[in-house]
């Protein structure tokens, strides 16, 4: 069986945990938190930690097996097969929702009349290719572009500095902890939904004791480092618009890489952001078409062919028809509210719980 | 291992390869070949002969056909088109001048005035909303219309847009006018109780503003001055000293030339470095705010007036420059409290008296601002100036004192 290292391991829950949330972090956060969402951020990014040590723990008890088949085995068979169902209806919409966010990041800027079918099958060649390549080399991949992403953001975090607006972060939680707290659970989303790619993950990372200790302090360093980085951004996009125009933005990260300019002699080079994030969006949608894979294999038994052809035709006809402009945003962002949140969270707690129950149990 | 290494560099540039198609996948489709572009850099906007219509301007620079100079030579090309909104202005184009605009070099946009006093911000849509258009986008306020000033034929023969670009570029070392960009006036806006200001430009015709020249080859222009904005409404403006005064409370100096007089001499300071910082704290009146300003500057001119003896000890010198550092103090608190009068007059915080307080002492801020800026009538404001003159040039006494 296929295997990826604990560094890969490491960098992909980075790569996944930071996703796409960058595009959208300052409008989400300032909607409500205002001037303190970059709080928000941070906080939200960290409440995540628990959860994904909680799902690691949870599977390092069942070793060689993903969250489905451990599903099935602590709740029963039939439990099993309707989370396992839901899982994956959830993937294939989430991963088909990030690839058509990945064109509408390309028409709201760089190429706003080109056909949708031209962009949707320019970014399904790489995931396909990466879909078809294993799990590996998506590890593999996610060594290579998760520093680049990173340092296009500090790239920009740095030469958007002149452009800040006196002491727009100020005052700092003059509305109380409650906007910080509402923001926080929706921050929460993007940890979680790292979490519906590990699920099916599993089974393909090392599985030996020292191992085990490496992943939980990668995966705590990577998420602390991802929520330092979200929160930088944030930081950014206030001081740069105020958080009123923040929150009007749909990603102002983009209309950041707009006002880039160097000495007044390099502009313009957006495009060559919105290039390095589209990799970004190749990976978590390639994480999720795995994971969708990985559902189908556990709970309908298809293998091979038939799942990945299935799966590759939904991922191309999907972003093509049915999610565009306003009305993809906010699908993602009830997405992300109203399903992932609640699903990974009641998930994992039911699942923690059963496991718990049955281990006493079993030794009374 | 070497093959290893091999494979996975492999892997990388597939990776690399595949992840450049979708750019290329675009391919040539709707190319447009650089001389069909139109490449605007300033764009005027007025209010159109129809009710709800606008005239636009759109600046822009033709590369001279057979030119020889070689260098960044550009001819005018400027043209007007009357449009019901702002994003119909390309097929008006496209129609008339074979020429598709192209916006993203678009640097500077100048209002009209009679546009300004009906509101601007519907304008704006269009600038904020279409990605091609950044927010780092110099605005300017006509005196008059903007198409008269973008018609205006320069005796440098310049384009009228890229001469004000130059201007606003230079506030970088002397700041005389508020440098208001598309992104910061949208985020003022976002401000409740600040009224955003935008700088005047205006033509100026020999002997106006002081300013002399023959008008053989073309007319001058001026960006001083400034409009005062609220709800995006233009309602009034800032004299020359009231502008500078705005300057200095919002801690927007880096350089100035100050002329001081007194009835035994004048000289001209050059304010070489300043920080404006503010206080809210409990006064006597009640709440107020304190600002703080710290000016280093040297003098680059100094004459004596009337029957002085010149100064030439140096004890003499050093009381000379106290005297001098007391004025420019007084000098400098004149031009605040201008501005702080004129925001008072019309009960329009333009300086962001009430913003400030909400930085510093939010409590308080949340009891007054339903009532804000009528408040601000009654807002004791208090400066504390220090200045510190690092240097007086190479001489003491100059060639003005030698006879006296």
């Amino acid at each position: 069986m296929e295997r990826i290292s604990t560094h890969q391991f490491i960098k992909l829950a980075a790569a996944l945990v930071l996703g796409q949330s960058f595009l959208s972090a300052g409008s989400l956060s300032t909607m409500i938190a205002g001037r303190d969402g970059w709080i928000a951020t941070f906080l939200g990014f960290l409440a995540g930690i628990p959860f994904i040590l909680l799902a690691l723990s949870i599977s390092f008890r069942y070793p060689g097996k993903n969250f489905l088949q451990i599903t099935e085995q602590v709740l029963g068979k039939w439990l099993g097969k309707i989370i396992g169902v839901i899982y994956i209806l959830l993937t294939i919409r989430f991963g088909t929702l990030i690839v058509s966010q990945g064109v509408d990041m390309y028409t709201r800027t760089v190429l706003p009349i080109m056909s949708h079918y031209v962009i949707v099958l320019g970014i399904l060649l790489i995931i396909i290719y990466l879909f078809y390549s294993g799990i590996e080399v998506l590890g593999r991949f996610s060594e290579v572009i998760y520093p680049i992403i990173f340092l296009s953001l500090i790239f920009i975090a740095i030469f958007i500095f002149p452009h800040f607006e006196h002491g727009e972060l100020f005052p700092i939680l003059a509305d109380g902890l409650v906007p910080i707290i509402k923001v926080s659970v929706q921050v929460l989303t993007w940890p979680l939904g790292y979490i519906l790619f590990l699920a099916g993950l599993l089974p393909f990372i090392p599985r030996e004791k020292k191992e085990q200790k490496k992943m939980y302090k990668g995966v705590i360093r990577a998420v602390i480092i991802v929520s330092i980085l979200s929160t930088l951004l944030v930081v950014v996009q206030i001081s740069t618009f105020g958080p009123f125009e923040a929150a009007r933005l749909t990603y102002g990260l983009l209309v950041l890489s707009n006002m880039v300019e160097v000495l007044n002699a390099i502009s313009g080079v957006e495009v060559i952001f919105t290039l390095i994030w589209m990799g970004s969006i190749v990976l978590k949608s390639t994480a999720l078409i795995f994971a969708g894979y990985w559902g189908i294999q556990t709970i309908f038994g298809i293998k091979g062919k038939i799942a990945s052809i299935f799966l590759c035709l939904l991922y191309i006809l999907i972003p093509i028809w049915l999610f565009r402009g306003s009305a993809l945003v906010v699908s993602i962002w009830e997405m992300n509210q109203f399903i992932i949140t609640p699903f990974v969270i009641v998930w994992l707690l039911i699942l923690w719980g059963g496991d718990k129950w049955k281990r006493r149990k079993k030794a009374a | 291992m070497e093959k290893k290494k091999k494979s996975s560099l492999k892997l990388s540039l597939w990776l690399i390869i595949l992840l450049l198609i979708p750019v290329f996948l675009g391919g040539c489709g709707g190319k447009k070949e650089v001389e069909e572009l139109a490449f605007i850099i300033g764009i005027g906007v007025d209010v159109g002969s129809e009710e709800g219509s606008y005239l636009v301007t759109m600046q822009m620079a033709k590369p001279p056909v057979g030119s020889e100079s070689g260098g960044g030579e550009v001819e005018n090309f400027t043209v007007s088109v009357e449009v019901e909104r702002l994003s119909l202005l390309t097929e008006k184009v496209i129609e008339a001048f074979n020429k598709t605009p192209f916006t993203g070099t678009v640097r500077v946009i100048i209002l009209g005035e009679e546009l300004a006093q009906q509101g601007i911000n519907e304008v704006l849509d269009y600038f904020q909303r279409f990605y091609q258009y950044r927010r780092t986008i110099f605005m300017l306020l006509a005196k008059g219309n903007a198409k008269d000033i973008m018609e205006n034929k320069l005796r440098s023969s310049e384009l009228p847009s890229l001469s004000m670009i130059d201007i606003l570029e230079g506030q970088m070392e002397f700041n005389t006018i508020p440098v208001t960009r598309l992104g910061h006036y949208l985020t003022i806006l976002g401000r409740v109780s600040q009224c955003p200001l935008i700088p005047i430009v205006e033509v100026i015709k020999p002997g106006q503003k002081e300013i002399e020249y023959s008008a053989e080859k073309g007319y001058e222009q001026l960006i001083g001055d400034s409009g005062i904005f609220h709800e995006g409404k233009l309602v009034d403006t800032l004299n020359d000293i009231e502008t500078k005064g705005y300057l200095w409370l919002n801690d927007e100096v880096s350089g100035r030339y100050i002329l001081i007089e007194s009835d035994k001499f004048r000289v001209v300071a050059r304010v070489t470095s300043s920080k404006t910082k503010y206080k809210v704290k409990e006064m006597e009146e009640g709440m107020g705010i304190t600002f703080r300003i710290k000016t280093q500057a040297f003098l680059s001119e100094v004459v004596e007036k009337g029957e002085g003896k010149g100064i030439k000890g140096i004890k003499e010198w050093e009381d000379f420059v106290k005297e001098v550092e007391i004025l420019l103090r007084e000098a400098i608190q004149k031009e605040c409290e201008e501005a702080v009068e004129k925001s008072k007059d019309i009960e329009m915080d333009f300086i962001g008296i009430g913003r400030k307080i909400e930085m510093k002492n939010p409590k308080y801020w949340k009891e007054i601002k339903d009532t804000w800026p009528e408040e601000l009538v009654d807002f004791p404001v208090e400066y504390d100036i220090h200045i510190d003159i690092n240097q007086t040039g190479l001489s003491r006494s100059g060639p003005g004192s030698f006879n006296k």
